[in-house]
């Protein structure tokens, strides 16, 4: 294609690069905050200490609250890739007319605005058992996290070349084989996609898990959440800090993961 | 005698056929979504309608519709999540444009650049605007030691505030949807129209713009129905005079343990919204309006 440089392109671009800074400084800025030796909240400390860093890792509350958002997220994961899964091989590979009403019914937790699902979750733990709430906590999480999961993994799935799984069947593949050995292999990337996208949606609930939350059970959102509303220290951006750090990580892995997988011979 | 018979001679092990198998991944799906989210979206609706004894009543409706800070509500809710999308849309459409045309290590920088905020928690990206945009915040600070007069501006816990903070949260969401569509539409294209004559205007209006259509139709509704279903922002950036639906069916459930009128409102809610996606869908399909950058 052949580029003009001309005047309007050089504008568009300070102006595309200069949005991206704009959207990247307000989160570096949480950097210097976390780092800040007062106990309230200033946007340009005097004095920089590991203080906060160190109550936040200290202490308990943190980290119960980021272990029980680890176990929600996890198992919600796990729920919404294993049914996305399933969603996404009835949506590719079923002939049926219910496919529509299917797709319709997978995608409706995303559609519904987020409070819905929260308090659909919050009604069906009146159903339940008392102690259960971790467990819905995950089930709540997992819905909001299922229709992206089902529309990765479905994408995937359309990728594959039937005549592939074709040839493995007639050289004597038996069903399970063929799932292990050709499907998934080839699914991979979606399925990890998948599940990399709905743990982040279930990391970062807030309104299903403040339904379901009591004494005891707090997700770190609903830590945060309370923090921000109630406290504002600098703690809170010695948590960002930590959570961005680990977003940058997975994205440089998911990254390196990616391009590898691109330049891997098939 | 059934037992001897099979383990005397094990009949062949029957293999499950394609279909056998589609029918036990459709039961797995449907009963997992009756149990866990239709039955009780259907218990909400249910109790938006009936009163404590489960007589049908249009009581809690009635309520709402004739409480007048609640209209108030519903349209400010509407009001500004129309506003973000349309912010979302003017700010994002150029930069969209500009960078869906890097190629590249330039166009996978630039894509990390907008995937780290949009995957990073939207409570953490809110903070991230209440340290800046507070009266002793970043913004102040630097246009006070500019000299700036009027300093320090409210820009927290007012609309201003919820604007400006839903906009950052959702900008990504407009962006990945924008330089998806962008993306694949053909140069092929524009430079036929060059080569018979038409001028740069004429070009982007008459062929790049209708062919970015779908990303700004889907860019558009993706923000309006999240910002119209928003909570964090709102509750945490707003004044109470910004509250949104979302934030009374909280309180509702939260406070009050009003499940009826909660109920009452998330069917109002849900009508909203529905209407918005019956008419989007219309012209655009579902599922294409789900992942258009997938």
């Amino acid at each position: 294609m052949k580029t003009r440089p001309s005047l309007s392109r050089s504008v568009l671009s300070v102006y595309a690069y200069g949005l991206i800074i704009l959207m990247l400084i307000p989160m570096a800025a949480l950097v210097p905050i976390s780092f800040g030796d007062s106990a309230t909240m200033s946007a340009l400390p005097e004095h920089y200490s590991l203080r906060w860093y160190r109550e936040v890792l200290g202490g308990s509350q943190w980290r119960e609250s980021f272990s029980w958002s680890l176990v929600t997220a996890g198992l919600a994961t796990l729920i919404s890739t294993a049914i996305g899964y399933l969603g996404a091989y009835l949506l590719v590979h079923s002939t049926s007319k219910m496919k529509g009403v299917l797709e319709i019914i997978l995608l409706m937790p995303v559609m519904v605005p987020t409070v819905i699902v929260a308090f659909s979750t919050y009604i069906l733990s009146n159903w339940m058992p008392a102690d259960s709430n971790w467990l819905l906590i995950a089930v709540g999480q997992a819905l909001l996290g299922l229709p992206i999961a089902t529309l990765i993994i479905a994408a995937g799935l359309r990728d594959i070349d039937v005549s592939i799984i074709r040839a493995a069947v007639s050289l004597g593949g038996q069903r399970h084989q063929v799932f292990l050995w050709i499907i998934l292999p080839m699914a991979r990337h979606g399925i990890l996609s998948a599940a990399a996208l709905s743990f982040l949606i279930a990391f970062d609930e807030l309104l299903v898990a403040v339904f379901l939350t009591k004494p005891g059970l707090e997700t770190l959102p609903v830590r945060i959440y309370d923090a921000v509303t109630y406290e504002l220290t600098p703690a809170i951006a010695v948590v960002s800090v930590f959570l961005m750090a680990l977003i940058a990580l997975a994205l440089i892995v998911g990254n390196c993961l990616k391009s590898r997988g691109t330049n891997a011979p098939h | 005698m059934a037992e001897v018979n099979t383990a005397a001679a094990p009949a062949p092990r029957k293999r499950l056929t394609a279909p056998d198998l589609q029918w036990l991944a459709l039961t797995v799906v449907v009963l997992f979504m009756l149990a866990t989210f239709i039955a009780p979206l259907l218990q909400v609706l249910f109790l938006g309608v009936t009163d404590d004894g489960g007589n049908f009543t249009f009581a809690p409706l009635k309520e709402l519709f004739q409480n007048g800070s609640l209209r108030h509500v519903i349209l400010q809710t509407a009001f500004t999540a129309a506003e973000v999308s349309l912010c979302c849309l003017i700010i994002g459409y150029p930069a969209a444009y500009y960078l869906s045309q890097l190629k590249g290590k330039m166009a996978t920088l630039t894509g990390i650049a907008i995937l780290f905020p949009f995957l990073t928690s939207s409570l953490v990206r809110t903070f991230v605007f209440m340290v800046i945009l507070g009266r002793t915040g970043l913004l102040n600070s630097l246009l006070k030691a500019l000299d700036i007069p009027g300093t320090p501006f409210k820009l927290l816990f007012n609309q201003a505030g919820v604007v400006i903070g839903m906009t950052y949260v959702l900008l990504p969401y407009m962006l990945l949807s924008l330089i998806g569509t962008m993306r694949k539409i053909d140069p092929v294209l524009l430079n036929a129209a060059r080569s018979l004559g038409a001028g740069p205007t004429t070009i982007f209006l008459t062929v790049y713009l209708p062919l970015s259509l779908p990303g700004v139709a889907a860019g558009t509704i993706i923000t309006t129905i999240l910002g119209f279903g928003y909570f964090v922002t709102p509750a945490l950036m707003g004044g109470p005079s910004e509250t949104m639906i979302a934030q009374l069916v909280e309180q509702r459930i939260v406070v009050m343990y009003d499940m009826h009128g909660a109920a009452a409102l998330s069917l109002i809610m849900l009508a909203i919204v529905l209407a918005v996606y019956a008419i989007a869908a219309r012209w655009l399909g579902l599922s294409r309006m789900m992942r258009p950058h997938g």
